[in-house]
């Protein structure tokens, strides 16, 4: 690795090193570590044991954390390659840690069950192969805080990281304004920035539910769930038994944290008006107006709360059941898949393929229709008030067709597995949107319905959900470029030997 | 979205009159095609005389009321220009009148008149039965085949070989010099005289593309009658509905009604070749001894066909219960006659082997990408279609490389040609709006009571004109059952929409409204 002498953190001291994918890994164990000790002293009352386990692995994550935040540094120019290794590589080790600790517990026996729990976890899909109810304080807490994780690593992504260094090409807002205004102005400030509002909503969530008659556990896990739009619960009927007031507070937190962290960073600031006019906020707000209101219409029996409830779970991507809409008329079951496949807003806590993308998309298609009539007329794409350049639509819709072919391959691979044709199309779209559930595995997200295949089969999709498509498509032209370095050299090898 | 136009010209009217003739494209481009069309209604009723005589009447009176509203308009009215709008707003209205004048047949002549239909749902069935016929579709809402006399399904028939005949032209010489969906990419390799205008163009190609389409309806005839089983009538009934990709049959088992492995190989390769691009057709009879070769689509084409072959065949093998002979024969003769948009059946009767709606769900996923797909571009065949799906891909790619390398300049490349921005740029719009109109479809269909896989592969299938779709609407099914009298409706307007790539049917109102607009003070 060589030696630079300019980062963002000023000259390198003779022991520092700058790797942005070590660096990024020291940060995952870290927030691991304090989510775990937390977790551990926590429920250290309800079981020792449990709470002593995952104290020793996160601990050691910490500590390792600690180190690499030490010696390593921030290049101030990193290759894009490099942060999309760096993200892939976090998300791997943080999942196999996860996997360590379950199976540390015994709180899963099986190894393919406990690395789909956890890869579940750190995606922020609310699939699950336990049983919630049976698991002890301390593991039920680090499960949540899996999630917690996971949500922030997907904003890091989305907000921090990929908008600063792919000139915004995937069309997440970089927060153009005065730098007062701007939630990355550098990327430590935007690190820092993040991680207060986002612990900041997480606690006002879990005060929310604790206030509206929720026991201390139950709130915990829901609030580190909410926010993060995760959807794991403590209990086996998600919030189908849950009183009004809770479900409230779990309908206004997913939607927020469906909400850019742009605008939600504008709305802190007390820039209300920026907030309201935000195109993508007002687009992601008839989504879930429209879906809540063509389930009341659509489907009987349902209350506007509840049909609320379920339009914000599946437009926030959090995957929280209030009803059990894998009953629901096709009508609903199809506006529902929509909702989940557009997923959140961009520079959220939620995935899909973001409202921005989607909207953009409309926008493009309904250009694309007025030029047949004029062919020679510019037409641009505006976007609250900007035009959108000709490379970000290219971009936009070549990436919207790789977010289309890894949903059909997951779902031929699913269906490959034994799935039905709908449920394999549902739970493809669901999991890479990060959502979870789906019709094959019910309300609550039992991944028991998947079989070891399609668990195995999910994963990947779940990693591409959560951090986008680009780690994922980087980490297969890794592998491939690696296969075809290791031929060369092999030919090489031989050639020489003869 | 903000348009700018720089020194538009606005002409007066789209309809104007000229001495004792009106000056519009669209009425007069109608009004041939009504006359066109009455053509086939009287064949059909000379083969009603000549056997069933049940429907004659009801033909030779839906041809005379066609033939006079169409020779009323031709003689009326004289072409004005041939701009994007006006074209459009001709080829949409001239499908959509007539599919309409098109289902007097199945009404006169009572066709869907069954127990549990009443006269709404009769119209409905008519106009569906229409709309797949003359987009080339073959689906069918028909379920009971002893109702129509020989002269009628004959007639059916024949509107798939008028459809087919229309989608030629217009897939080869009109949508590509209007630049539909990135077509334009087509231009520079179309067959016969380029001119700047479209109409002496239309004329001459469409010559040249109609011989070659008539010589394939009879070469497939003459391979059915002399291969044992077929009799004439089956053998020009399915020449015409092969030579377009169709679909339709006279028979309810349609292809697996002869249950012959010899009709279904020669159906397999007239399929193959109808789905190609006519052009190339056109090229090798001119010579060109490396026309299919040296083309990329043709090569994706095949690759395309024999990958899921062979991908369908080894999950029926290994998966399916069935034997190695049923899983070739089954999966070869399905995935063609659905990559080719014309979804003939196989199946011999509910559950045989044929009916793919029975399929392993992994099976199913592979006809249902082939239903989105397609075959190739200027061929009768439907789908997004496949030169479009290897440049989308590229420009995927590319996409992914250039998130890695933002400053790369990286070319989206057909063969060793590099593709123009502009058209990858409405090519990936012809993505979104069709990803848009399955969204939609769905939506639509959904909820008005259909099951969300017959609704999904309803919708792919009707926009690719494939003909059959899954679940309750599969292959030894009919959408009566499947879909209420609105669905059936949406997936009649689904069918023009795929048939005529989108735009056509989306601007229809464009002409019109404009010329209402310049009309007002």
């Amino acid at each position: 690795m060589s030696r630079v002498t300019g980062t963002e953190e000023g000259p390198l001291r003779s022991t520092q090193r700058d790797s942005f994918s070590r660096l990024a890994i020291s940060d995952g164990l870290l927030q691991v570590g304090i989510a775990g000790l937390a977790s551990a002293a926590i429920g250290i009352l309800d079981n020792a044991v449990d709470s002593i386990i995952i104290a020793v692995i996160s601990g050691a994550s910490l500590g390792v954390g600690l180190v690499g935040r030490r010696r390593l540094v921030r290049r101030k120019h990193t290759a894009t390659a490099r942060i999309l290794a760096g993200l892939a590589s976090t998300w791997s080790i943080l999942v196999l840690l996860g996997t360590a600790t379950y199976l540390a517990t015994g709180a899963i026996d099986s190894v393919e069950d406990a690395l789909f729990e956890s890869a579940a976890g750190f995606s922020t899909v609310a699939l699950t192969t336990l049983d919630p109810e049976g698991l002890s304080l301390p593991v039920a807490l680090y499960r949540g805080a899996t999630q917690w994780v996971g949500g922030l690593l997907g904003l890091f992504t989305v907000v921090v990281a990929l908008p600063r260094t792919m000139k915004g090409r995937v069309q997440i807002p970089k927060g153009i304004g005065r730098r007062a205004d701007r939630l990355v102005p550098t990327v430590e400030i935007g690190r820092r920035r993040v991680v207060r509002l986002y612990v900041a909503l997480s606690l006002a969530c879990f005060a929310a539910y604790l206030l509206s008659g929720m026991r201390f556990r139950s709130a915990a896990i829901h609030a580190m769930s909410t926010v993060s739009t995760g959807g794991f619960t403590d209990t086996t009927d998600s919030f189908l038994t849950m009183n009004t007031a809770s479900k409230s507070v779990a309908t206004v937190f997913m939607f927020t944290a469906g909400v850019s962290f742009f605008a939600l960073f504008w709305l802190v600031r007390g820039n209300h008006r920026r907030f309201l006019a935000s195109p993508e906020l007002r687009v992601y707000a008839t989504i879930v107006a429209t879906i809540t209101t063509y389930l009341v219409l659509v489907v009987d029996d349902v209350s506007v709360g509840d049909a609320l409830f379920t339009a914000a779970s599946a437009s926030s991507t959090t995957g929280l059941a209030v009803v059990d809409w894998t009953l629901f008329p096709p009508g609903a079951l199809a506006i529902l898949l929509i909702a989940v496949a557009t997923g959140a807003m961009g520079a959220s806590a939620g995935s899909g393929l973001r409202v921005i993308r989607a909207w953009l998309l409309v926008l493009f298609a309904v250009r694309e229709v007025r030029r047949q009539l004029e062919p020679s007329a510019v037409i641009a794409v505006t976007h609250g008030g900007r035009p959108v350049g000709e490379d970000e639509l290219e971009d936009l819709t070549g990436y919207q067709i790789a977010h289309f072919g890894l949903c059909a391959v997951g779902a031929f691979l699913l269906a490959l597995a034994g799935s039905e044709l709908v449920d394999s199309l549902w739970t493809a779209i669901s999991a890479i949107s990060t959502f979870g559930p789906s019709p094959l595995t019910g309300p609550t997200g039992d991944a028991a319905a998947l079989g070891s295949w399609g668990q195995l089969i999910l994963i990947p999709g779940m990693f591409a959900g959560r951090l986008t498509i680009l780690p994922l498509l980087h980490a297969l032209a890794s592998l491939l470029q690696a296969k075809a370095r290791f031929v060369r050299e092999s030919r090489r090898l031989l050639r020489v030997g003869r | 979205m903000n348009v700018l136009r720089s020194g538009r010209v606005r002409r007066a009217t789209e309809l104007h009159v000229t001495g004792l003739r009106i000056t519009s494209t669209t009425l007069n481009v109608m009004g041939a095609a009504l006359a066109a069309v009455s053509v086939g209604m009287v064949v059909g009723g000379f083969v009603e005389l000549g056997s069933t005589n049940r429907d004659t009447g009801a033909l030779f009176l839906s041809a005379l009321i066609t033939f006079v509203v169409g020779a009323v308009l031709f003689g009326s009215t004289q072409p004005g220009d041939a701009r994007a709008r006006d074209v459009f707003a001709a080829v949409g209205w001239t499908w959509l009148m007539v599919t309409g004048f098109g289902s007097l047949p199945y009404l006169l002549g009572g066709t869907f008149d069954v127990a549990g239909i009443d006269t709404s749902g009769q119209i409905v069935n008519a106009i569906f039965e229409s709309a797949s016929g003359f987009s080339a579709t073959g689906s069918t809402a028909l379920t009971d085949f002893s109702i129509p006399g020989r002269g009628t399904l004959m007639y059916r028939q024949i509107t798939q070989w008028f459809g087919g005949m229309g989608i030629v032209v217009l897939a080869i010489a009109v949508l590509p010099y209007l630049g539909v969906g990135g077509l334009d990419l087509l231009t520079a390799e179309s067959p016969g005289p380029v001119s700047e205008r479209l109409t002496p163009r239309v004329k001459q190609t469409a010559k040249g593309l109609w011989s070659t389409y008539v010589v394939f309806t009879f070469a497939v005839a003459i391979a059915l009658i002399i291969i044992p089983g077929p009799s004439v009538y089956d053998a020009i009934a399915h020449g015409f509905s092969t030579a377009s990709t169709g679909g339709f049959s006279p028979h309810e088992t349609s292809i697996g009604h002869f249950d012959s492995i010899a009709v279904e190989i020669a159906l397999v390769f007239a399929m193959i070749v109808c789905g190609t691009n006519f052009t190339l057709h056109l090229r090798a009879q001119g010579g060109d001894r490396s026309a299919y070769r040296s083309d990329a689509e043709f090569r994706g084409y095949i690759v395309m066909l024999a990958g899921c072959t062979l991908l369908v065949v080894g999950i029926l093998w290994f998966g399916g219960g069935f034997t190695v002979g049923e899983s070739l024969r089954v999966g070869v003769f399905n995935v063609v006659t659905l990559a080719t948009s014309t979804g003939f059946g196989n199946a011999t009767g509910p559950g045989s082997a044929g009916d793919f709606a029975l399929w392993l769900p992994a099976a199913q996923m592979i006809l249902l990408f082939l239903f989105v797909v397609g075959a190739s571009t200027s061929s009768t065949a439907g789908g997004i279609k496949v030169m479009r799906v290897q440049v989308l891909l590229a420009h995927s790619i590319r996409s992914i490389r250039r998130s890695q390398q933002s400053r790369a300049v990286i070319p989206v490349k057909r063969g060793s040609v590099a593709v123009p921005e502009d058209i990858i740029s409405r090519m990936a719009g012809f993505f979104v709006v069709y990803a848009l109109l399955v969204l939609s479809g769905v939506l639509l269909l959904t909820s008005v009571g259909g099951g969300l896989r017959e609704s999904i592969s309803a919708c792919v299938s009707a926009l690719g004109n494939m003909g059959p779709a899954l679940g309750a609407a599969g292959p030894t099914a009919n959408f009566t059952e499947a879909f209420t009298e609105p669905g059936r409706l949406v997936l009649s307007a689904y069918m023009l929409i795929g048939r005529l790539e989108f735009f056509p049917i989306l601007l229809m109102f464009a002409a019109p409204t404009r010329a209402a607009r310049a009309r007002l003070p």
